[in-house]
Protein backbone atom coordinates (compact mmCIF):
# COMPACT_ATOMS: atom_id res chain seq x y z
CA UNK A 1 0.00 0.00 0.00
CA UNK A 2 2.98 1.99 1.56
CA UNK A 3 4.97 1.47 -1.91
CA UNK A 4 2.01 1.96 -4.49
CA UNK A 5 1.13 5.53 -2.54
CA UNK A 6 5.02 6.50 -2.55
CA UNK A 7 5.07 5.11 -6.61
CA UNK A 8 1.85 7.34 -7.31
CA UNK A 9 3.67 10.32 -6.07
CA UNK A 10 6.78 9.79 -7.72
CA UNK A 11 5.51 9.56 -11.14
CA UNK A 12 2.71 12.91 -10.38
CA UNK A 13 6.13 14.52 -9.76
CA UNK A 14 8.09 13.34 -12.76
CA UNK A 15 4.80 14.41 -14.72
CA UNK A 16 5.44 17.88 -13.25
CA UNK A 17 9.17 17.92 -13.64
CA UNK A 18 8.57 16.14 -17.89
CA UNK A 19 5.92 19.02 -18.05
CA UNK A 20 8.54 21.84 -18.03
CA UNK A 21 7.39 22.89 -14.37
CA UNK A 22 9.60 25.73 -13.45
CA UNK A 23 10.71 26.32 -10.05
CA UNK A 24 10.19 29.28 -8.12
CA UNK A 25 13.17 31.24 -6.85
CA UNK A 26 11.50 32.86 -3.95
CA UNK A 27 8.04 33.18 -2.03
CA UNK A 28 7.01 36.56 -3.91
CA UNK A 29 7.53 34.67 -7.86
CA UNK A 30 5.68 31.87 -6.02
CA UNK A 31 2.56 34.60 -4.91
CA UNK A 32 2.84 36.18 -9.09
CA UNK A 33 2.64 33.49 -10.51
CA UNK A 34 -0.23 31.73 -8.76
CA UNK A 35 -2.45 35.13 -7.61
CA UNK A 36 -4.03 34.97 -11.31
CA UNK A 37 -4.76 30.68 -10.95
CA UNK A 38 -7.90 30.24 -13.00
CA UNK A 39 -7.31 26.14 -12.74
CA UNK A 40 -9.98 25.70 -10.79
CA UNK A 41 -13.96 26.91 -9.98
CA UNK A 42 -12.28 28.40 -6.37
CA UNK A 43 -10.86 31.19 -8.80
CA UNK A 44 -14.53 32.24 -9.06
CA UNK A 45 -15.74 32.83 -5.58
CA UNK A 46 -12.12 33.81 -3.60
CA UNK A 47 -10.83 37.22 -3.14
CA UNK A 48 -6.99 36.60 -3.26
CA UNK A 49 -4.85 33.63 -3.41
CA UNK A 50 -3.51 33.26 -0.03
CA UNK A 51 0.75 32.29 0.89
CA UNK A 52 3.02 32.67 3.17
CA UNK A 53 5.99 34.99 3.13
CA UNK A 54 8.99 32.96 2.81
CA UNK A 55 11.87 33.84 6.00
CA UNK A 56 15.11 34.74 4.00
CA UNK A 57 18.53 33.43 4.04
CA UNK A 58 16.78 30.19 6.85
CA UNK A 59 16.73 26.54 6.40
CA UNK A 60 13.48 24.97 7.02
CA UNK A 61 13.59 21.48 8.68
CA UNK A 62 10.02 21.44 8.87
CA UNK A 63 7.03 22.02 6.26
CA UNK A 64 3.32 22.35 7.59
CA UNK A 65 0.84 22.19 5.30
CA UNK A 66 -2.67 23.05 6.22
CA UNK A 67 -6.22 22.60 4.88
CA UNK A 68 -7.00 26.26 3.28
CA UNK A 69 -7.38 30.14 4.33
CA UNK A 70 -10.14 31.42 6.72
CA UNK A 71 -12.42 34.04 5.73
CA UNK A 72 -10.36 36.35 7.47
CA UNK A 73 -7.06 35.54 5.63
CA UNK A 74 -8.48 35.76 2.44
CA UNK A 75 -9.80 39.46 2.89
CA UNK A 76 -6.61 40.23 3.95
CA UNK A 77 -3.16 40.88 2.58
CA UNK A 78 -2.23 38.20 -0.25
CA UNK A 79 0.90 37.37 1.70
CA UNK A 80 0.42 36.23 5.28
CA UNK A 81 3.58 36.26 8.18
CA UNK A 82 4.12 33.52 10.52
CA UNK A 83 2.73 36.56 13.14
CA UNK A 84 -0.32 36.68 11.32
CA UNK A 85 -1.41 33.60 12.53
CA UNK A 86 -1.12 35.11 15.99
CA UNK A 87 -4.93 37.56 15.33
CA UNK A 88 -6.35 34.48 13.32
CA UNK A 89 -9.33 33.39 15.83
CA UNK A 90 -8.51 29.32 13.84
CA UNK A 91 -4.95 29.64 13.24
CA UNK A 92 -3.68 30.87 16.42
CA UNK A 93 -3.77 27.37 18.22
CA UNK A 94 -0.93 26.96 15.58
CA UNK A 95 1.01 30.09 16.40
CA UNK A 96 1.01 29.31 19.80
CA UNK A 97 1.99 25.26 19.64
CA UNK A 98 4.88 26.17 17.17
CA UNK A 99 5.96 29.15 19.61
CA UNK A 100 6.07 26.56 22.51
CA UNK A 101 7.62 23.87 20.40
CA UNK A 102 10.48 26.85 19.80
CA UNK A 103 9.92 26.26 16.31
CA UNK A 104 8.13 29.33 14.57
CA UNK A 105 10.91 29.86 12.80
CA UNK A 106 11.74 27.04 11.50
CA UNK A 107 8.50 25.81 9.67
CA UNK A 108 7.68 26.61 6.19
CA UNK A 109 3.85 27.15 6.04
CA UNK A 110 1.59 26.34 3.22
CA UNK A 111 -1.70 25.77 2.47
CA UNK A 112 -3.27 22.22 0.46
CA UNK A 113 -5.76 24.38 -1.37
CA UNK A 114 -4.72 28.59 -1.30
CA UNK A 115 -7.93 29.95 -1.84
CA UNK A 116 -10.87 29.89 0.69
CA UNK A 117 -13.48 27.97 -0.52
CA UNK A 118 -16.58 29.56 -0.44
CA UNK A 119 -18.85 26.39 -0.56
CA UNK A 120 -17.52 22.58 -0.52
CA UNK A 121 -14.48 21.64 -1.33
CA UNK A 122 -13.60 18.62 -3.58
CA UNK A 123 -11.25 16.41 -4.51
CA UNK A 124 -10.04 18.11 -7.54
CA UNK A 125 -9.35 21.51 -5.64
CA UNK A 126 -6.91 19.68 -3.98
CA UNK A 127 -5.51 17.70 -7.05
CA UNK A 128 -5.22 20.64 -8.61
CA UNK A 129 -3.05 23.12 -6.17
CA UNK A 130 -1.27 20.03 -5.11
CA UNK A 131 1.38 20.93 -8.15
CA UNK A 132 2.17 24.45 -6.66
CA UNK A 133 2.32 23.02 -3.06
CA UNK A 134 4.67 20.43 -4.60
CA UNK A 135 7.22 22.85 -6.35
CA UNK A 136 7.38 24.60 -2.87
CA UNK A 137 8.87 21.17 -1.19
CA UNK A 138 11.41 20.79 -4.26
CA UNK A 139 12.31 24.13 -3.15
CA UNK A 140 12.35 24.08 0.88
CA UNK A 141 13.71 20.68 1.05
CA UNK A 142 12.38 20.19 4.75
CA UNK A 143 13.25 17.13 6.67
CA UNK A 144 10.13 16.74 7.92
CA UNK A 145 6.33 16.94 6.80
CA UNK A 146 3.34 17.84 9.01
CA UNK A 147 0.19 17.55 7.34
CA UNK A 148 -2.24 19.42 9.29
CA UNK A 149 -5.59 17.75 8.17
CA UNK A 150 -6.64 14.97 5.47
CA UNK A 151 -7.13 17.62 2.68
CA UNK A 152 -3.46 18.49 3.61
CA UNK A 153 -2.19 14.65 3.66
CA UNK A 154 -3.95 14.46 -0.10
CA UNK A 155 -2.10 17.19 -1.48
CA UNK A 156 1.44 15.29 -1.28
CA UNK A 157 -0.74 12.94 -3.53
CA UNK A 158 -1.86 10.12 -1.42
CA UNK A 159 -5.11 8.44 -2.36
CA UNK A 160 -7.83 8.92 -0.48
CA UNK A 161 -10.85 6.74 -0.88
CA UNK A 162 -13.39 6.32 1.83
CA UNK A 163 -11.03 3.44 3.13
CA UNK A 164 -8.15 4.84 3.31
CA UNK A 165 -9.86 7.95 5.45
CA UNK A 166 -10.74 5.42 8.11
CA UNK A 167 -7.32 3.92 7.91
CA UNK A 168 -5.88 7.73 8.05
CA UNK A 169 -7.84 8.29 11.52
CA UNK A 170 -6.95 4.69 12.25
CA UNK A 171 -3.86 4.37 11.91
CA UNK A 172 -1.65 6.73 10.24
CA UNK A 173 -2.47 9.70 12.61
CA UNK A 174 -0.10 11.29 15.57
CA UNK A 175 2.44 8.37 13.96
CA UNK A 176 5.96 8.81 12.80
CA UNK A 177 5.43 7.77 8.67
CA UNK A 178 8.25 7.25 6.14
CA UNK A 179 7.07 8.57 2.90
CA UNK A 180 8.70 9.07 -0.11
CA UNK A 181 8.54 12.74 -0.81
CA UNK A 182 9.94 13.52 -4.65
CA UNK A 183 12.31 10.65 -4.22
CA UNK A 184 13.95 10.91 -1.13
CA UNK A 185 12.58 9.20 2.42
CA UNK A 186 10.73 11.98 5.00
CA UNK A 187 9.35 12.16 7.93
CA UNK A 188 5.47 12.93 7.66
CA UNK A 189 3.38 13.41 10.20
CA UNK A 190 -0.41 13.31 10.21
CA UNK A 191 -2.36 15.96 12.19
CA UNK A 192 -5.96 17.10 12.80
CA UNK A 193 -6.72 19.70 10.62
CA UNK A 194 -7.52 23.10 12.95
CA UNK A 195 -10.68 22.58 12.23
CA UNK A 196 -10.86 19.79 14.36
CA UNK A 197 -8.49 20.85 16.79
CA UNK A 198 -11.14 23.42 17.36
CA UNK A 199 -13.73 20.65 16.82
CA UNK A 200 -12.39 17.78 19.28
CA UNK A 201 -9.78 19.64 21.58
CA UNK A 202 -9.15 15.90 22.89
CA UNK A 203 -6.99 16.09 20.09
CA UNK A 204 -4.47 18.80 21.11
CA UNK A 205 -2.18 16.71 23.63
CA UNK A 206 -1.71 14.13 21.26
CA UNK A 207 -0.09 16.46 19.04
CA UNK A 208 1.82 18.07 21.41
CA UNK A 209 3.24 14.72 22.74
CA UNK A 210 4.00 13.53 19.11
CA UNK A 211 5.28 17.09 18.11
CA UNK A 212 7.85 16.81 20.88
CA UNK A 213 8.63 13.38 19.84
CA UNK A 214 9.46 14.83 16.79
CA UNK A 215 11.62 17.91 17.76
CA UNK A 216 13.99 15.26 19.57
CA UNK A 217 14.66 13.84 16.44
CA UNK A 218 14.77 16.26 13.62
CA UNK A 219 16.17 19.01 16.47
CA UNK A 220 15.19 23.08 16.65
CA UNK B 1 -40.58 2.42 9.65
CA UNK B 2 -43.11 4.97 8.17
CA UNK B 3 -43.14 4.72 4.48
CA UNK B 4 -45.91 5.65 2.26
CA UNK B 5 -46.54 3.14 -0.89
CA UNK B 6 -47.63 3.40 -4.27
CA UNK B 7 -48.39 1.14 -7.12
CA UNK B 8 -48.42 1.68 -10.87
CA UNK B 9 -49.42 -1.85 -12.83
CA UNK B 10 -47.26 -1.64 -15.64
CA UNK B 11 -48.93 -5.62 -16.94
CA UNK B 12 -50.75 -8.11 -14.79
CA UNK B 13 -47.26 -9.44 -14.15
CA UNK B 14 -45.00 -6.15 -13.83
CA UNK B 15 -45.90 -3.48 -11.36
CA UNK B 16 -44.09 -0.43 -9.98
CA UNK B 17 -43.96 0.21 -6.11
CA UNK B 18 -42.88 4.04 -5.87
CA UNK B 19 -41.88 4.06 -1.55
CA UNK B 20 -41.67 7.07 0.02
CA UNK B 21 -39.76 7.03 3.42
CA UNK B 22 -40.97 10.28 5.97
CA UNK B 23 -37.86 12.44 7.16
CA UNK B 24 -38.26 10.86 10.66
CA UNK B 25 -37.57 7.22 9.41
CA UNK B 26 -34.52 8.38 7.53
CA UNK B 27 -33.65 10.55 11.10
CA UNK B 28 -33.91 7.59 13.14
CA UNK B 29 -31.77 4.85 10.70
CA UNK B 30 -29.07 7.35 10.47
CA UNK B 31 -28.65 7.65 14.23
CA UNK B 32 -28.98 4.11 14.67
CA UNK B 33 -26.37 3.17 12.23
CA UNK B 34 -23.83 6.31 13.46
CA UNK B 35 -24.30 4.99 17.28
CA UNK B 36 -23.58 2.12 16.30
CA UNK B 37 -20.10 3.23 14.18
CA UNK B 38 -19.59 4.98 17.48
CA UNK B 39 -19.53 1.57 19.28
CA UNK B 40 -17.20 -0.16 17.22
CA UNK B 41 -14.95 2.25 15.82
CA UNK B 42 -11.32 2.88 16.96
CA UNK B 43 -9.90 6.34 16.15
CA UNK B 44 -6.23 7.55 16.89
CA UNK B 45 -6.76 9.90 20.53
CA UNK B 46 -9.86 8.22 21.92
CA UNK B 47 -10.76 5.15 23.79
CA UNK B 48 -12.95 2.81 21.92
CA UNK B 49 -16.96 3.83 21.70
CA UNK B 50 -15.83 7.29 23.45
CA UNK B 51 -15.53 8.63 19.71
CA UNK B 52 -17.56 11.95 19.22
CA UNK B 53 -20.50 11.64 17.20
CA UNK B 54 -19.69 14.33 14.83
CA UNK B 55 -16.14 12.88 14.22
CA UNK B 56 -17.79 9.75 13.61
CA UNK B 57 -20.14 11.55 11.12
CA UNK B 58 -17.24 13.35 9.42
CA UNK B 59 -15.00 10.24 9.09
CA UNK B 60 -17.58 7.76 7.85
CA UNK B 61 -20.20 9.95 6.42
CA UNK B 62 -20.09 7.82 3.14
CA UNK B 63 -20.08 4.49 4.84
CA UNK B 64 -23.10 5.83 7.16
CA UNK B 65 -25.07 7.29 4.30
CA UNK B 66 -24.42 3.96 2.22
CA UNK B 67 -25.80 1.83 5.45
CA UNK B 68 -28.41 4.08 6.18
CA UNK B 69 -29.39 3.63 2.23
CA UNK B 70 -29.45 -0.09 2.22
CA UNK B 71 -31.43 -0.38 5.61
CA UNK B 72 -33.93 2.36 4.71
CA UNK B 73 -34.77 0.54 0.87
CA UNK B 74 -34.67 -3.17 2.30
CA UNK B 75 -37.34 -2.27 5.30
CA UNK B 76 -39.63 -0.30 3.22
CA UNK B 77 -39.52 -2.67 0.93
CA UNK B 78 -40.47 -5.89 2.96
CA UNK B 79 -43.18 -4.09 5.25
CA UNK B 80 -44.70 -2.53 1.18
CA UNK B 81 -44.36 -6.46 -0.04
CA UNK B 82 -46.44 -7.72 2.71
CA UNK B 83 -48.73 -4.98 3.15
CA UNK B 84 -49.98 -5.71 -0.93
CA UNK B 85 -49.68 -9.18 -0.31
CA UNK B 86 -47.74 -9.60 -3.40
CA UNK B 87 -45.95 -12.46 -4.64
CA UNK B 88 -42.63 -11.53 -5.88
CA UNK B 89 -40.29 -13.24 -8.37
CA UNK B 90 -37.99 -10.37 -9.57
CA UNK B 91 -37.21 -7.26 -8.13
CA UNK B 92 -35.63 -4.29 -10.14
CA UNK B 93 -34.12 -1.05 -7.40
CA UNK B 94 -33.88 2.68 -8.62
CA UNK B 95 -32.39 4.03 -5.61
CA UNK B 96 -31.15 7.46 -5.48
CA UNK B 97 -27.47 8.48 -5.20
CA UNK B 98 -28.06 11.22 -2.71
CA UNK B 99 -29.27 10.43 0.73
CA UNK B 100 -30.56 14.03 3.06
CA UNK B 101 -30.71 14.00 6.74
CA UNK B 102 -34.56 15.13 7.77
CA UNK B 103 -36.04 14.76 4.27
CA UNK B 104 -38.12 12.23 2.30
CA UNK B 105 -36.58 9.27 0.75
CA UNK B 106 -38.17 8.38 -2.39
CA UNK B 107 -37.32 4.86 -4.70
CA UNK B 108 -38.62 3.24 -7.18
CA UNK B 109 -38.67 -1.06 -7.32
CA UNK B 110 -40.09 -2.41 -10.55
CA UNK B 111 -41.40 -6.22 -9.35
CA UNK B 112 -42.71 -9.14 -11.64
CA UNK B 113 -45.07 -10.61 -9.45
CA UNK B 114 -47.59 -13.96 -9.66
CA UNK B 115 -50.82 -12.34 -9.63
CA UNK B 116 -53.28 -14.22 -7.01
CA UNK B 117 -55.91 -15.78 -9.34
CA UNK B 118 -58.48 -18.40 -8.48
CA UNK B 119 -57.86 -21.73 -9.98
CA UNK B 120 -61.17 -23.85 -10.70
CA UNK B 121 -61.89 -27.05 -11.80
CA UNK B 122 -59.79 -28.61 -10.05
CA UNK B 123 -61.81 -31.37 -8.38
CA UNK B 124 -63.66 -34.70 -10.15
CA UNK B 125 -61.33 -34.75 -12.84
CA UNK B 126 -61.80 -38.25 -13.91
CA UNK B 127 -58.57 -39.88 -14.78
CA UNK B 128 -57.59 -42.89 -15.77
CA UNK B 129 -55.47 -45.41 -14.08
CA UNK B 130 -52.25 -46.34 -16.04
CA UNK B 131 -53.09 -50.67 -17.52
CA UNK B 132 -50.36 -52.63 -17.00
CA UNK B 133 -49.87 -55.77 -19.26
CA UNK B 134 -49.04 -58.01 -16.34
CA UNK B 135 -50.25 -58.66 -12.57
CA UNK B 136 -47.94 -57.81 -10.56
CA UNK B 137 -46.89 -61.24 -9.79
CA UNK B 138 -46.16 -61.93 -12.89
CA UNK B 139 -44.01 -59.37 -13.22
CA UNK B 140 -41.89 -60.62 -10.34
CA UNK B 141 -41.61 -63.71 -11.78
CA UNK B 142 -40.40 -62.27 -15.30
CA UNK B 143 -37.97 -59.85 -13.44
CA UNK B 144 -36.71 -63.08 -11.34
CA UNK B 145 -36.15 -65.27 -14.85
CA UNK B 146 -34.12 -62.30 -16.17
CA UNK B 147 -31.69 -62.09 -13.06
CA UNK B 148 -31.49 -65.56 -12.88
CA UNK B 149 -30.77 -66.32 -16.21
CA UNK B 150 -28.27 -62.89 -16.12
CA UNK B 151 -26.83 -64.75 -13.08
CA UNK B 152 -26.75 -67.73 -14.95
CA UNK B 153 -24.27 -65.99 -17.67
CA UNK B 154 -22.09 -64.74 -14.88
CA UNK B 155 -21.43 -67.52 -13.43
CA UNK B 156 -20.73 -69.30 -16.80
CA UNK B 157 -18.46 -66.66 -18.24
CA UNK B 158 -16.22 -66.36 -14.53
CA UNK B 159 -15.87 -70.41 -14.51
CA UNK B 160 -14.82 -70.68 -18.15
CA UNK B 161 -12.36 -67.18 -17.43
CA UNK B 162 -11.12 -69.36 -14.26
CA UNK B 163 -10.06 -72.11 -16.31
CA UNK B 164 -8.21 -70.47 -18.52
CA UNK B 165 -6.33 -68.55 -15.74
CA UNK B 166 -5.89 -72.27 -14.30
CA UNK B 167 -4.44 -73.32 -17.38
CA UNK B 168 -1.45 -70.64 -16.52
CA UNK B 169 -1.36 -71.71 -13.07
CA UNK B 170 -1.29 -75.25 -12.77
CA UNK B 171 2.35 -75.53 -11.58
CA UNK B 172 0.96 -73.92 -8.33
CA UNK B 173 -1.27 -76.57 -5.79
CA UNK B 174 -2.19 -73.54 -3.54
CA UNK B 175 -3.45 -71.28 -6.20
CA UNK B 176 -5.62 -73.97 -7.57
CA UNK B 177 -6.87 -74.91 -4.45
CA UNK B 178 -8.07 -70.84 -4.40
CA UNK B 179 -9.99 -71.45 -7.04
CA UNK B 180 -11.65 -74.20 -6.50
CA UNK B 181 -12.69 -72.42 -3.11
CA UNK B 182 -13.93 -69.58 -5.19
CA UNK B 183 -16.11 -71.48 -8.03
CA UNK B 184 -17.66 -73.47 -4.79
CA UNK B 185 -18.60 -69.69 -3.45
CA UNK B 186 -19.96 -68.55 -6.25
CA UNK B 187 -22.44 -71.49 -7.28
CA UNK B 188 -23.78 -71.67 -3.43
CA UNK B 189 -24.11 -67.71 -3.53
CA UNK B 190 -26.89 -68.24 -6.68
CA UNK B 191 -28.73 -71.11 -5.25
CA UNK B 192 -32.39 -72.01 -5.74
CA UNK B 193 -32.67 -71.45 -1.74
CA UNK B 194 -32.24 -67.77 -3.10
CA UNK B 195 -34.56 -67.36 -4.75
CA UNK B 196 -37.75 -66.96 -2.16
CA UNK B 197 -35.02 -63.83 -0.76
CA UNK B 198 -34.77 -61.81 -4.14
CA UNK B 199 -38.88 -62.84 -4.85
CA UNK B 200 -39.42 -60.62 -1.63
CA UNK B 201 -37.31 -58.21 -2.88
CA UNK B 202 -38.31 -58.03 -6.55
CA UNK B 203 -42.09 -57.69 -5.15
CA UNK B 204 -40.99 -54.70 -2.94
CA UNK B 205 -39.13 -53.23 -6.08
CA UNK B 206 -41.62 -53.56 -8.88
CA UNK B 207 -44.53 -52.50 -6.38
CA UNK B 208 -42.91 -49.26 -5.69
CA UNK B 209 -41.79 -48.74 -9.54
CA UNK B 210 -45.31 -49.40 -10.55
CA UNK B 211 -46.62 -46.99 -8.11
CA UNK B 212 -45.08 -44.24 -9.13
CA UNK B 213 -45.52 -44.79 -12.28
CA UNK B 214 -49.37 -45.10 -11.28
CA UNK B 215 -48.96 -41.46 -9.47
CA UNK B 216 -47.36 -39.79 -13.11
CA UNK B 217 -49.76 -41.62 -14.63
CA UNK B 218 -52.37 -39.64 -13.18
CA UNK B 219 -50.52 -36.88 -11.80
CA UNK B 220 -50.21 -35.66 -15.67
CA UNK B 221 -53.48 -36.21 -16.45
CA UNK B 222 -54.72 -34.16 -13.36
CA UNK B 223 -52.27 -31.56 -14.46
CA UNK B 224 -53.07 -31.30 -18.17
CA UNK B 225 -56.68 -30.72 -17.22
CA UNK B 226 -56.20 -28.04 -14.74
CA UNK B 227 -53.81 -26.21 -17.00
CA UNK B 228 -56.22 -26.72 -20.05
CA UNK B 229 -59.04 -25.23 -18.33
CA UNK B 230 -57.25 -22.43 -16.23
CA UNK B 231 -54.81 -19.08 -17.78
CA UNK B 232 -53.12 -18.03 -15.21
CA UNK B 233 -50.51 -14.79 -16.61
CA UNK B 234 -47.03 -15.09 -15.60
CA UNK B 235 -43.84 -13.22 -15.86
CA UNK B 236 -41.50 -13.88 -18.32
CA UNK B 237 -38.73 -13.91 -15.66
CA UNK B 238 -40.10 -17.14 -14.65
CA UNK B 239 -39.83 -19.25 -17.75
CA UNK B 240 -36.48 -17.39 -18.34
CA UNK B 241 -35.10 -18.64 -15.64
CA UNK B 242 -36.33 -21.74 -15.65
CA UNK B 243 -35.06 -22.28 -19.52
CA UNK B 244 -31.67 -21.38 -18.14
CA UNK B 245 -31.98 -24.19 -15.37
CA UNK B 246 -33.21 -26.66 -18.36
CA UNK B 247 -30.30 -25.72 -20.51
CA UNK B 248 -27.97 -25.79 -17.70
CA UNK B 249 -28.69 -29.89 -17.28
CA UNK B 250 -28.77 -30.85 -21.01
CA UNK B 251 -25.64 -29.27 -21.98
CA UNK B 252 -23.75 -32.04 -20.37
CA UNK B 253 -25.50 -34.48 -22.22
CA UNK B 254 -25.66 -32.99 -25.93
CA UNK B 255 -22.00 -32.69 -27.05
CA UNK B 256 -23.23 -29.83 -29.64
CA UNK B 257 -24.50 -27.72 -26.68
CA UNK B 258 -21.53 -27.20 -24.78
CA UNK B 259 -20.19 -24.23 -26.04
CA UNK B 260 -24.04 -22.69 -25.41
CA UNK B 261 -24.19 -20.96 -22.33
CA UNK B 262 -27.70 -19.07 -22.49
CA UNK B 263 -31.19 -19.44 -24.17
CA UNK B 264 -30.45 -16.46 -26.82
CA UNK B 265 -27.84 -18.19 -28.23
CA UNK B 266 -29.82 -21.48 -27.67
CA UNK B 267 -32.69 -19.80 -29.83
CA UNK B 268 -30.61 -18.18 -32.54
CA UNK B 269 -27.87 -21.55 -33.02
CA UNK B 270 -30.33 -24.47 -32.17
CA UNK B 271 -34.30 -22.94 -32.37
CA UNK B 272 -35.83 -27.18 -32.27
CA UNK B 273 -33.88 -27.32 -29.13
CA UNK B 274 -34.92 -23.73 -27.81
CA UNK B 275 -38.55 -24.84 -28.35
CA UNK B 276 -38.78 -27.48 -26.38
CA UNK B 277 -37.35 -26.38 -23.63
CA UNK B 278 -39.34 -23.45 -24.40
CA UNK B 279 -42.62 -26.26 -23.85
CA UNK B 280 -41.36 -27.83 -21.09
CA UNK B 281 -40.35 -24.15 -19.29
CA UNK B 282 -43.95 -23.42 -20.01
CA UNK B 283 -45.11 -26.26 -18.36
CA UNK B 284 -43.13 -26.17 -15.24
CA UNK B 285 -43.46 -22.89 -14.33
CA UNK B 286 -47.37 -23.29 -14.99
CA UNK B 287 -47.86 -26.51 -12.72
CA UNK B 288 -45.93 -24.82 -10.07
CA UNK B 289 -48.07 -21.75 -9.96
CA UNK B 290 -51.02 -23.54 -10.65
CA UNK B 291 -49.80 -25.87 -7.70
CA UNK B 292 -49.13 -22.97 -5.33
CA UNK B 293 -52.51 -21.02 -5.81
CA UNK B 294 -54.27 -24.20 -4.97
CA UNK B 295 -52.35 -25.25 -2.07
CA UNK B 296 -53.79 -20.90 -1.21
CA UNK B 297 -57.22 -21.84 -1.52
CA UNK B 298 -56.71 -25.33 -0.11
CA UNK B 299 -55.14 -24.09 2.74
CA UNK B 300 -52.28 -26.83 2.11
CA UNK B 301 -49.23 -25.89 4.26
CA UNK B 302 -45.75 -27.64 5.39
CA UNK B 303 -45.15 -27.76 8.99
CA UNK B 304 -41.17 -27.03 10.05
CA UNK B 305 -41.20 -30.51 11.59
CA UNK B 306 -41.76 -31.71 7.70
CA UNK B 307 -38.94 -29.65 6.28
CA UNK B 308 -36.44 -30.81 8.50
CA UNK B 309 -37.43 -34.36 9.01
CA UNK B 310 -36.87 -34.50 4.78
CA UNK B 311 -33.23 -32.24 5.41
CA UNK B 312 -32.32 -35.24 7.52
CA UNK B 313 -33.30 -37.82 5.26
CA UNK B 314 -31.07 -35.72 2.86
CA UNK B 315 -28.04 -35.55 5.27
CA UNK B 316 -28.36 -38.83 5.85
CA UNK B 317 -28.10 -39.58 1.78
CA UNK B 318 -25.20 -37.26 1.57
CA UNK B 319 -23.20 -36.86 4.90
CA UNK B 320 -20.27 -35.48 3.48
CA UNK B 321 -22.61 -32.14 2.70
CA UNK B 322 -24.50 -32.52 5.67
CA UNK B 323 -23.11 -29.37 7.37
CA UNK B 324 -24.16 -26.81 4.55
CA UNK B 325 -27.70 -27.69 4.74
CA UNK B 326 -28.22 -26.58 8.19
CA UNK B 327 -25.90 -23.30 7.53
CA UNK B 328 -25.85 -19.96 6.31
CA UNK B 329 -27.30 -18.69 2.76
CA UNK B 330 -27.03 -22.08 0.84
CA UNK B 331 -28.58 -23.75 3.70
CA UNK B 332 -31.03 -21.05 4.13
CA UNK B 333 -31.87 -21.61 0.10
CA UNK B 334 -32.07 -25.19 -0.01
CA UNK B 335 -34.67 -25.26 2.81
CA UNK B 336 -36.70 -23.24 0.53
CA UNK B 337 -36.06 -25.55 -1.86
CA UNK B 338 -37.11 -28.43 -0.02
CA UNK B 339 -40.44 -26.72 1.62
CA UNK B 340 -41.19 -25.72 -2.07
CA UNK B 341 -40.76 -28.96 -3.14
CA UNK B 342 -42.82 -30.89 -0.34
CA UNK B 343 -45.30 -28.53 -1.09
CA UNK B 344 -45.64 -29.16 -4.22
CA UNK B 345 -45.73 -32.98 -3.38
CA UNK B 346 -48.62 -32.71 -0.87
CA UNK B 347 -51.30 -30.39 -3.00
CA UNK B 348 -50.27 -33.17 -5.92
CA UNK B 349 -51.20 -36.16 -3.12
CA UNK B 350 -54.35 -33.95 -2.46
CA UNK B 351 -55.07 -33.58 -5.56
CA UNK B 352 -54.99 -37.47 -6.36
CA UNK B 353 -56.70 -38.07 -3.10
CA UNK B 354 -59.58 -36.52 -4.15
CA UNK B 355 -59.96 -36.72 -7.76
CA UNK B 356 -59.68 -40.78 -7.12
CA UNK B 357 -62.16 -40.98 -4.99
CA UNK B 358 -64.91 -41.63 -6.94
Amino acid sequence: MVQHESDYRENQWKSLVNNGVDLFPHAESLCESIQNCQKCSLSQHRKKVVVFKELENEQYPYFAIFDYPTVDMDSSQNILTQKDLESDNSYQIIYRLFEKLGILSKVYMTFAVKCHPLKSLERNHVQTCSQYLLKEAQRVKAKAFLCFGERAYLSLGMSLDPLDRENLYKNLLFQKNEFKVLGEDKTCYVFPSVHELLEFPQWRHNVWAESLNLIKTIGK
Amino acid sequence: MKSNCTTEVIEPTLQKLNITIEPESVDEVYSAIQVDLQKTSEIKGFRKGKVPLALVQKIFADDIIKKTKQKLVEESYQEAVQSLDLKVVNTSFNVPEELVKSNPFVFEVTVDVVPLVEIKDYKEISVKPFEWENTLEEEVEKNLKTFREAQQKYIEDQKSENKEEHKHHEHTAERKHDHDHDHAHEVTAFDDNMVEKYKVFFHSEVQKERKAKDEQVINDQILDEIISKNEIPFPQKLIDNAMQSELEEIRYSKEYLEKITDIHALEKEYPEDYAAIHTKAQREVKTVLLLGHIARQEKIEVANTEVTQALIEIAQKNPNQAKNLFKGTKGYEIMQRVQGQLLLEKVMAYLRDINTKH
